[in-house]
């Protein structure tokens, strides 16, 4: 295997030369055959691991998926500064972020703000492409990624972590756990700071960076009560509160725009399961507050009851089925009236294994929107195990599945130019993907490729409507089709002796074609969709020895073009991070210190159009976990 | 699998990392080109820009401000003219006045401190004089504490600062008076042309003038004679020893808001932008000869025009492509008999006007 070892350091020579000026780094991102893997037979399914989580603790959602994935974020500055997800070759209103299996987008503009979802709060994520991608709702035309919570454990634990870093760094969070048999507690709370108050290279001078603190403070608590042995009560609450001010173009020294977001979700639900059903109901309250320069507000409420249930054989067959009802009530500013909307949506899914080697799947899912004709929507998928060997497996699967995403509250009621005779659009999705591993005593080597065509129609687009008599209004319309190619291809190995090595590259490629014409003169037919690049690397390599580990990372976003007619463009920026990290263990406590270094190459780029971005910064980073407070 | 197969996968692999390394294909700076087309940007972005054109070589150079400085001019460039060896041009994406090089591009200073949504300009020898909309009340929608602020070109220094009490729009020099057209808001319209003197950069107003609801772009024509296009669709003719009204031409076919109203070097004929708005954007060029001013059919039709200018040869037209990417530009021959279309040229965002240099 010496071989095989020289294969991969060559492999990532290979990038070097690429980047000319840039290496990389890998964190494992293992496919899960978990129990969501019903959903998306024949699709693709990236877990995004705890160990990536921990690494990001002091970080958000932007910067874990820009440098870990295939998925493009389109980050408005620095950290903490608006970012929003490209996710398949889509706009982010195609991307669902999904908490305790609930739509978290802001219903009124219908995408995440990855900036304000925290990784400390969260264990790991699922990332789901497609149609296939969740079971609820619709809007995930891209796909989705499901936040999973930190599992509860018997026992009480504890950490605390602390980071102090360049441009105004320092993070400091804290976790606990309490469990016995029948009540279990999870709590964890943190404050992140970060005033981005670094180098800006303008008129031939430089300034420190103007606007663009971001601050960002949570907790969440989760605490189950075992009734019996069927029987559980579960309560969730996750509030969220971020104040920041709005990153201006490089250049505006005087801009002072203001955000500030408030969200509250809260979860009571009840499970009851057998050896082969799960039955679980949940109530959701979840306000979300905005307020844009401490005067036009937005207030979102929605009271959502959900019910799930399935039965399941194992390895034979899974039927499941649910049903959501959503109320939403709006107070925002840039609305005539308050507004409300209803939804109810249901599904029924089906999973057989006819064969050993064969898994089926097929979806039926239906909403109904106050005001909205909604279709059906159906999706199937095939898995067949082509080469099952001692050490090496094939497997190979399709899926076909459709989607749509309903009009946002803004498309439906903004005033001035909302429009209520919008039709939700239409995803239609295809995919192929071939899964090879093969498994030797100490390590592991995989290869994942899919390749994906997803067609929407009836997309969303605003436009002027201005007339000789009146301003330029905006107005939403059902205009535009796209079609999109796509490829992804994840290549890992690991090896884990008493030196462990692991190293990933997640490359994906997605041509976006918008292929209709808008107005006469349309530039833009047959042209790449705005910030969709057509390339994009992600790639970890990690090597860990009696305590020490070195993690390196290089990831790589082609050229985006910041207009529908490809003509302007920002340039592709590639970035190379560093982790050094020692950690120190006790019978039942863990000392970790770390120091991580971003942009090492300080790179002068940009990733969203003449927004000033860092160059290199240093995190010093501490962390304290006490496993088992009891066994000390 | 054996070595070789993970050999082919990694070198699949590799290729994919090379085909994701493309070279940008950088515009040269021709710097001698006569067209200069000013694409207004997009706000939220601050991408304005300009693009130059050569109509002898045909040479097309895009983004000339950012090749000549390595920075960004902004956004949204609302209006530029030359003045001596200077382009004045005013942005709101940051508010400033740029004052640039003519000849290379190359920024000399600009001006920002003091200005609040800077719209218009027009100039002497010694002084630009910009109008200010105010700041923005995003509670009532409008523009609160309007002005004209005058700077004095050797020292890039505000010299005076006029408070109004109607949002202005444009400006324009001419027998040492300032005339700005006091368009006022969506709720009111204006109908007035104020007159101003001025003094050592100090403006003191002399008069207003009676026009019709909405004035908004000015030009001087051959006589020095004043014409205001107002955006309820009417045409102005103004004689500027008397400072009254000489004709009025009703039903005019407009933009609506943000008249593009020109005149060719001679100063002979007028030209304007009218549109029908969404969703056909069907927009027309009209023209109208000064010597014999009546209201004729359009001498070009199309879609989504936004930007005008006429050279001594050429009608210039901007094409804002429904704002949903660049735009272009359309170059006619024959500006004062039957146009033809002789080339289109690219633009970048929302192409909005020209310079001659």
């Amino acid at each position: 295997m010496k071989k095989l070892f020289a294969y991969v350091a060559l492999m990532l020579h290979c990038m070097w030369c690429f980047a000319q000026k840039d290496t990389l780094y890998l964190e494992e991102l293992s496919i899960e055959d978990g129990r969501l893997s019903v959903l998306d037979i024949g699709s693709s399914n990236q877990h995004l691991s705890s160990a990536l989580f921990q690494n990001y603790s002091g970080k958000n959602l932007s910067d874990l998926l820009q440098e870990n994935t295939g998925i493009y974020v389109r980050k408005y500055g620095g950290e903490g500064q608006l970012s929003s997800i490209a996710f398949r070759g889509t706009t982010p209103n195609h991307t669902l972020i999904t908490w305790n299996g609930i739509d978290i987008n802001a219903q009124t503009l219908g995408q995440s703000d990855l900036a304000s979802i925290p990784a400390y709060l969260f264990e790991s994520a699922e990332v789901l492409a497609g149609g296939a991608s969740t079971l609820f709702g619709g809007g995930n035309i891209g796909g989705s990624i499901n936040l999973k919570q930190p599992s509860q454990k018997e026992g009480a634990g504890f950490s605390f972590d602390q980071e102090i870093g360049s441009f105004g760094r320092f993070f400091s969070g804290v976790k606990s756990h309490f469990g016995n048999k029948k009540v279990m507690v999870n709590m964890s709370a943190f404050r992140n700071k970060i005033d981005n108050d670094f180098l800006v290279n303008y008129r031939n001078d430089t300034y420190r960076q103007n606007n663009a603190q971001s601050i960002l403070q949570g907790l969440q608590t989760d605490l189950s009560y075992k009734i019996n042995k069927r029987n559980t009560l579960n309560t969730q609450l996750w509030y969220n509160h971020h104040d920041r001010k709005l990153q201006p173009t490089i250049g505006d020294l005087t801009n002072d725009d203001h955000l500030l977001d408030r969200n509250l979700r809260l979860l009571v639900g009840h499970q009851w399961n057998s050896k082969s059903a799960i039955l679980k109901s949940s109530f959701f309250h979840i306000r979300d507050f905005q307020t844009y320069n401490h005067a036009s507000e937005t207030n979102l409420t929605r009271n959502i009851a959900k019910v799930d249930f399935e039965y399941f054989q194992i390895d034979k067959v899974i039927l499941s089925g649910g049903l959501v009802g959503q109320l939403a009530h709006t107070d925002v500013d840039n609305f005539t009236t308050d507004t409300s909307q209803w939804k109810v949506e249901n599904y029924v899914l089906a999973q057989v294994n006819p064969l050993p080697k064969l898994k089926l799947s097929m979806r039926a899912q239906k909403s109904y929107i106050e005001g909205l004709e909604v279709p059906f929507v159906f999706g199937g998928g095939a898995e067949l195990s082509v080469v099952k060997q001692q050490k090496t497996e094939l497997i190979t699967g399709v899926n076909v599945s459709e989607s749509f995403r309903a009009p946002t509250l803004n498309d439906l009621f903004w005033s001035p130019g909302g429009n209520p005779e919008l039709k939700p659009e239409r995803g239609f999705h295809s995919e192929l993907f071939f899964k090879l591993t093969r498994q030797e005593k100490q390590q592991t080597f995989r290869v994942t490729t899919n390749l994906y065509q997803t067609k929407i129609k009836n997309m969303i687009q605003w436009l002027p409507m201005s007339s000789a008599s009146d301003q330029a209004i905006w107005s939403p319309e059902n205009v535009r089709s796209v079609r999109i190619r796509g490829l992804e291809q994840v290549i890992s190995y690991r090896y884990a002796g008493r030196l462990t090595f692991r190293a990933e590259a997640t490359y994906s490629f997605n041509q976006s074609t918008n292929l209709s014409a808008i107005a006469g003169n349309d530039l833009t037919i047959d042209k790449q969709l705005a910030y969709v690049p057509f390339h994009k690397l992600a790639s970890n390599a990690s090597v860990a020895f009696s305590g020490w580990a070195v993690n390196m990372n290089y990831s790589y976003t082609s050229r985006r073009y910041t207009e529908a007619s490809n003509r302007l463009y920002v340039e592709g920026f590639g970035l190379f991070n560093t982790i050094l990290s020692k950690s120190l263990s006790t019978k039942s406590s863990q000392f970790n210190l770390s120091i991580k270094i971003e942009n090492i190459l300080n790179n002068d780029y940009q990733n969203y159009e003449l927004r000033a971005t860092p160059g290199r910064s240093y995190i010093l980073k501490l962390n304290y976990k006490i496993s088992n407070i009891y066994s000390e | 699998m054996n070595l070789k197969r993970i050999q082919f996968f990694l070198f699949l692999f590799a290729l994919n990392l090379f085909i994701g390394c493309s070279d940008s294909d950088e515009p040269s700076l021709a710097p001698v080109a006569s067209v200069v087309i000013i694409n207004e940007g997009n706000f939220s972005a601050a991408n304005g820009s300009f693009d130059l054109y050569n109509k002898t070589s045909a040479e097309y150079s895009s983004n000339a401000f950012q090749s000549a400085n390595d920075f960004p001019v902004g956004s949204t460039i609302q209006n530029a003219i030359i003045s001596g060896d200077f382009i004045l041009a005013t942005t709101n994406a940051v508010d400033k006045l740029e004052i640039i090089n003519k000849e290379t591009f190359e920024s000399i200073t600009s001006v920002t401190t003091g200005l609040h949504t800077p719209f218009g300009v027009a100039a002497n020898n010694e002084y630009a004089f910009l109008t200010n909309w105010g700041t923005f009340n995003s509670e009532t929608f409008l523009y609160d504490n309007p002005e004209i602020i005058t700077i004095n070109l050797a020292t890039f220094q505000i010299s005076s600062t006029l408070a109004l009490n109607i949002q202005p729009q444009h400006v324009v020099y001419v027998k040492d008076r300032l005339y700005v057209s006091d368009i006022g808001n969506y709720l009111s319209a204006g109908t007035t042309v104020s007159v101003y003197q001025i003094n050592e950069g100090t403006l003191q107003p002399e008069s207003t003038i009676d026009v019709q609801p909405g004035p908004d772009k000015m030009v001087i024509d051959a006589n020095d004679n004043l014409w205001v296009l107002c955006s309820s669709g009417a045409l102005v003719h103004i004689d500027t020893d008397k400072n009254e009204v000489v004709n009025t031409i009703q039903s005019v076919p407009v933009l609506g808001f943000n008249e593009k109203l020109t005149i060719d070097p001679a100063g002979t004929y007028l030209f304007w932008i009218a549109s029908s708005g969404y969703p056909d954007y069907n927009s027309a060029i009209y023209r109208l000869e000064i010597a014999n001013p009546s209201l004729s059919e359009p001498i070009i039709e199309g879609t989504n025009f936004h930007g005008l200018g006429v050279d001594e040869d050429n009608i210039f037209v901007g094409d804002h492509a429904a704002y949903q990417s660049s735009g272009k530009v359309l170059r006619f021959s024959d500006y004062d008999s039957a146009p033809k279309l002789i080339e289109t040229l690219p633009s970048g965002l929302a192409p909005n006007g020209f310079i001659f240099r």
